[in-house]
């Protein structure tokens, strides 16, 4: 308890803890759409994709973060695109926007000259290196993600259980799924620096998957999905301290047992 | 003189190269009940995707209500396939139903009217008893149930439903079509379906479409073997 205490007295670790809280909003509710819409290629491919920006930032040099959101973003707008005209090749377009982004990233980072940032906190991220500057910037996503989820949930709803007749009843569905897509462009591009490029797609769904487990309310699902996040990313966060590793992969690990344990109770106790 | 509800005029739709419909004309008038048969493949499905405007057609020219069918759906109520609907999806039955009375761009929630409204629709399908139930947990039949309230709830002047018994037993399709009768007598019908036997008994017009349309009396005795297979190209 000693140590905890320390803990939580140092700056870093305070950062940390408020990201954890933010990050925990955000996952819960993006990702729950994320999870019924059968979205989780999207996430993927927004974060592998940013990987091109960061590239692009660093050789032209600006602020790699923006360059992970402009790219982030843009995937997430050009594969909803995809999704509404091309039906049929959609997978396969969504897997060359994935690789391309890469690809991209891989060739101006080869590019650049210059001094090279530490690869792997992109890659794999690290929730304990978030500064103040991030808990401002996802502070208000936050709360941007919690205003368009109460005023569109109903919305939200329909077009993520019956898209066709969510425009049968006039529903403008085209605009809320782009506004989805962007949201949940930068709700990847802001998990980056909490689990990685890699990792971000596991805070996505299994927060959201563990809620579908355990009930059949939307609303309940994006309650447990926050719940759940937020307590693995607190250990997530603590373990990773304590042992000297890396966070995201330890928070993924902690979020994997929770979801195998919610689906060990959905088939022991026959949840509805 | 009754009263024209929807007018298609020589309409023809391609999915992309492939022509699926061929200079379809039909006029549905006020309490129609029409029925819609044909083998799969024939283009049923995607007639009832035009007249609701979720599909532009090639060719000719679809009025609803005498406007487009873009500007007139909202007096439509609908009845997709079940297989269109993910039945994994975590919604109960209340709120399947009150989604039908969202409104067009603006905040959305409900208040207690909407649930009134939702509960009447359902106590009019005979599914009120299962309002909290999750849509998942439901038998093909109480499902159908509950769509076609979702469809009732804002009190449409026109219902289209798509194959509504198709995954339901005799008996159940057999009370289904009771219930659509009833509602009949309040609100035209327009629907396509594979059951024979429901339609021919309850059905005030029956046409057969393979691509090409036809129109003939509501008795099954009449339906010739090559409306039943799917129109060679």
């Amino acid at each position: 308890m000693l140590l905890l205490n320390d803990l939580c007295s140092l700056p870093f670790f305070q950062h940390a803890l408020y990201a954890c809280v933010l990050l925990s909003i955000i996952c819960g509710i993006v990702g729950s759409y994320v999870v019924l819409k059968k979205l989780s290629f999207l996430s993927g491919s927004i974060s592998h994709s940013a990987f091109g920006g960061i590239g692009m930032a660093l050789y032209y040099g600006f602020n790699p973060l923006l360059g992970a959101l402009g790219f982030g973003v843009l995937t997430a707008i050009l594969i909803e695109w995809i999704r509404q005209h091309f039906q049929q090749e959609r997978h396969v377009l969504i897997a060359l926007v994935w690789s391309l982004g890469m690809s991209i990233g891989i060739i101006f980072l080869n590019l650049y000259k210059g001094f090279a940032p530490d690869l792997n906190a992109f890659l794999f991220g690290n929730i304990l290196l978030c500064g103040l500057d991030d808990i401002v910037i996802m502070a208000c996503f936050s709360v941007l993600i919690l205003a368009l989820n109460v005023l569109y949930f109903r919305s939200l709803q329909a077009i993520s259980f019956d898209e066709e007749y969510a425009r049968v009843i006039n529903l403008p569905v085209k605009t809320l799924n782009f506004l989805l897509s962007i949201f949940i462009g930068i709700s990847t591009i802001l998990l980056i620096k909490a689990v990685g490029i890699t990792l971000a797609i596991a805070l996505f769904i299994l927060p959201a998957a563990i809620g579908k487990n355990l009930s059949y309310s939307l609303k309940k699902i994006q309650y447990i999905a926050i719940f759940f996040t937020l307590i693995s990313t607190f250990i997530g966060v603590f373990l990773s301290y304590l042992y000297n590793q890396p966070s995201g992969p330890v928070i993924v690990l902690t979020l994997s047992f929770f979801y195998l344990l919610s689906t060990f109770i959905k088939k022991t106790l026959r949840l509805f | 003189m009754e009263k024209e509800i929807l007018v298609l005029n020589e309409v023809s739709f391609a999915y992309q190269k492939k022509k699926v419909l061929h200079g379809l004309s039909l006029t549905l008038h006020e309490l129609d009940y029409m029925a819609i048969l044909g083998p799969n493949g024939g283009g049923k499905s995607t007639l009832l995707k035009l007249i609701l405007g979720l599909l532009t057609p090639s060719d000719g020219e679809i009025q609803l209500f005498g406007l487009s069918p873009s500007q007139s759906r909202s007096q439509v109520g609908y009845l997709p396939q079940i297989l269109d609907v993910d039945l994994s999806f975590p919604i109960s039955v209340l709120e399947v139903v009150m989604m039908s009375q969202l409104k067009t761009g603006c905040l959305t929630w409900f208040n207690d009217t909407d649930q009134k409204k939702a509960r009447h629709a359902l106590d009019q399908v005979g599914a009120l008893h299962l309002s909290s139930r999750p849509i998942g947990n439901l038998s093909g039949g109480e499902r159908q149930r509950v769509l076609l309230a979702r469809a009732l709830v804002h009190q449409p002047k026109l219902l289209i439903l798509d194959e509504p018994t198709c995954s339901i037993d005799p008996e159940t399709s057999l009370h289904f079509f009771e219930v659509l009768n009833h509602i009949n007598q309040h609100t035209s019908i327009l629907l396509v379906s594979h059951d024979i036997h429901g339609v021919s008994k309850y059905a005030k017009k029956t046409v057969y479409l393979n691509r090409h349309l036809q129109t003939t009396s509501p008795d099954s005795s009449c339906i010739a073997p090559e409306f039943l297979c799917c129109e060679k190209e």
